[in-house]
């Protein structure tokens, strides 16, 4: 196609500077010690049922897709580390009751791949069903009712994930 | 100026319309745009802007903004944006990159606004009277019916322009 | 002969005849030679526009000085046979200024006359469109009068294809209601 895509090689320039999209209602991991900006911090990525992945890394970007009464949002953050490979979290957090956060983060040799991992999570993945459409003590209508919000939210819950996305994507682009 | 064809033409069966011959784009170095696209990293490329189109309209709460952009690499870029009050967090931008002006066009024609449209409706509170829940549907419907009528009315302008441009 | 040529006449002398008082006299183009034809270029609600080479044959407005809604219908002739039939509605003042436009190339009158018969003038109008100004008066008479303003809407729109398109006006097919 011959289009410029977004290039992993901007961000060697130094000094880049992490880029705050919320304030500290961000739930991502603190470094463990303070740190300039600049310079590479120790990381923690919980990931749901496994091992978490601990870096000493650069954070590129971070951003948060809560909005005021959502139950389930999203959280996203990438960081560099000194080798060139990039980390990717994204943790949905989920309040309704009975519901826990599911994290994940994985490792990327490059921020390309990193970026496709981004591009390719589904956001309603994590979202609970709580339906059964074979329970004859619930009637057809309110199955219906039920699937209807279901969808809506997962349509929501979509949207708001894919503009976290994209404007995390296009600031880090673009303070490159 | 380039002259950009966006229009349908009428073909008679009983004669050839021939339409005037347009001067060939003249190529330039254009500007480097970045485009926000949701869901994905953003598109960058060199190009211009051929044409955009604001279809705010007082007390919207939901309306769009076209843009279409030639490519340097002889493409178009069509961008859609879904602007919703209050900003920021409900913002959608939609980008496709083709090879042709027909292309892009049918990327705009065939866009579905239904899908801007969020259900406000609180389906799982119990305690809604069915009454309630009649205004609420039909509100719901009413703003979708709305959000797709007002992207065709933005879309018709912004064509009509792109030709006049 | 020419598909186009006899109806055309016709159109003329009918657009001769008198008209309701409420809608202005229909201003039919005067006679042309086929070096009138220009190129034109119709809006279309949600569609790239109509773009032919082609003439006015004929116009005809309604703007019912009680309705919110001004409409018009342009009929042309297409070089190389056939015809452009073109509609515009325009919310009239204190509403917004929004038009919906729509048009259809059709190879003869039958079509062009099964074209606007088909078009419902309110399927795209904004929501508001039927609501009076103002928030004084009482909701469900608002309701009611607001209601009771789109069968009108449909009927000025017959009303005007009956009393420009003359005998011809209904097709075989049911109007829409």
């Amino acid at each position: 196609m011959g289009l410029t895509l977004f290039e992993p090689g901007v961000f060697e320039l130094s000094g880049l500077m992490p880029l705050e999209t919320q304030p500290p209602v961000l739930s991502l991991p603190e470094p463990s010690a303070p740190a300039a900006p600049a310079e590479p911090m120790q990381v923690t990525l919980r990931v749901s049922g496994a091992k978490p992945l601990k870096l000493q890394g650069i954070l590129l970007a971070e951003a948060s897709s809560w909005s005021p009464g959502t139950l389930a949002w999203h959280e996203a953050g990438i960081w560099r580390r000194e080798g060139g490979e990039v980390a990717v979290a994204i943790r949905t957090l989920r309040k309704a009751a009975g519901e826990t956060d599911v994290h994940r983060a994985e490792l990327f040799p490059t921020l390309a791949e990193a970026l496709t991992w981004l591009e390719e999570f589904d956001p309603t993945a994590d979202l609970s069903v709580d339906l059964d459409a074979s329970d004859r003590r619930v009637s057809a209508i309110e199955v219906a009712l039920r699937a209807a919000a279901l969808r809506g939210r997962a349509e929501e819950v979509g949207r708001q994930w894919r503009a976290l996305l994209g404007d995390m994507l296009f600031r880090l682009d673009t303070a490159a | 100026m380039n002259v950009i064809n966006v229009y349908e033409p009428v073909v008679s069966q009983l004669s050839e319309l021939t339409t005037a011959s347009r001067p060939a784009p003249r190529a330039t170095i254009g500007a480097t745009f970045t485009l926000r696209k949701s869901g994905a990293r953003p598109i960058s490329f060199s190009g211009r802007l051929l044409g955009h189109h604001d279809g705010h309209r007082a007390g919207a709460a939901l309306w769009h903004e076209l843009n279409l952009y030639k490519n340097e690499d002889g493409g178009f870029v069509a961008d859609i944006r879904v602007l919703a009050t209050p900003s920021g967090t409900r913002d959608q931008f939609h980008i496709a990159v083709v090879e042709t002006l027909e292309e892009a066009l049918q990327f705009f024609e065939g866009y579905d606004a239904r899908f801007d449209v969020a259900s406000d409706i609180p389906l799982d509170d119990d305690s809604l009277a069915p009454a309630e829940l009649m205004v609420h549907a039909a509100a719901l419907k009413v703003r979708v019916a709305e959000a797709v009528s007002m992207y065709r009315a933005t879309l018709s302008t912004f064509l009509g322009e792109l030709h006049k441009g | 002969m020419h598909p186009g040529s006899d109806w055309t006449a016709r159109l003329a002398a009918q657009f001769n005849a008198p008209m309701d008082v409420y809608a202005p006299a229909p201003t039919p183009a005067p006679a042309a030679s086929p070096q009138d034809f220009s190129y034109l270029l119709l809006p279309r609600h949600g569609l790239r526009p109509l773009g032919f080479s082609g003439r006015l044959l004929a116009r005809v407005e309604a703007a019912p000085p009680d309705l919110p809604v001004a409409s018009r219908v342009a009929l042309h002739e297409a070089e190389g046979g056939g015809f452009v039939c073109a509609i515009r509605h325009r919310l009239c003042p204190p509403l917004p200024p929004e038009e919906r436009c729509y048009a259809s190339f059709a190879a003869d009158a039958a079509a062009v006359l099964g074209f606007l018969h088909a078009h419902d003038p309110l399927r795209d109008l904004p929501a508001g469109a039927l609501l009076p100004e103002g928030g004084e008066q009482d909701c469900a008479e608002v309701l009611a009068a607001a209601a009771a303003l789109a069968p009108r809407l449909r009927a000025i729109w017959r009303e005007l294809l009956a009393t420009s398109f003359g005998p011809w006006s209904a097709p075989q097919a049911d109007l829409p209601d």
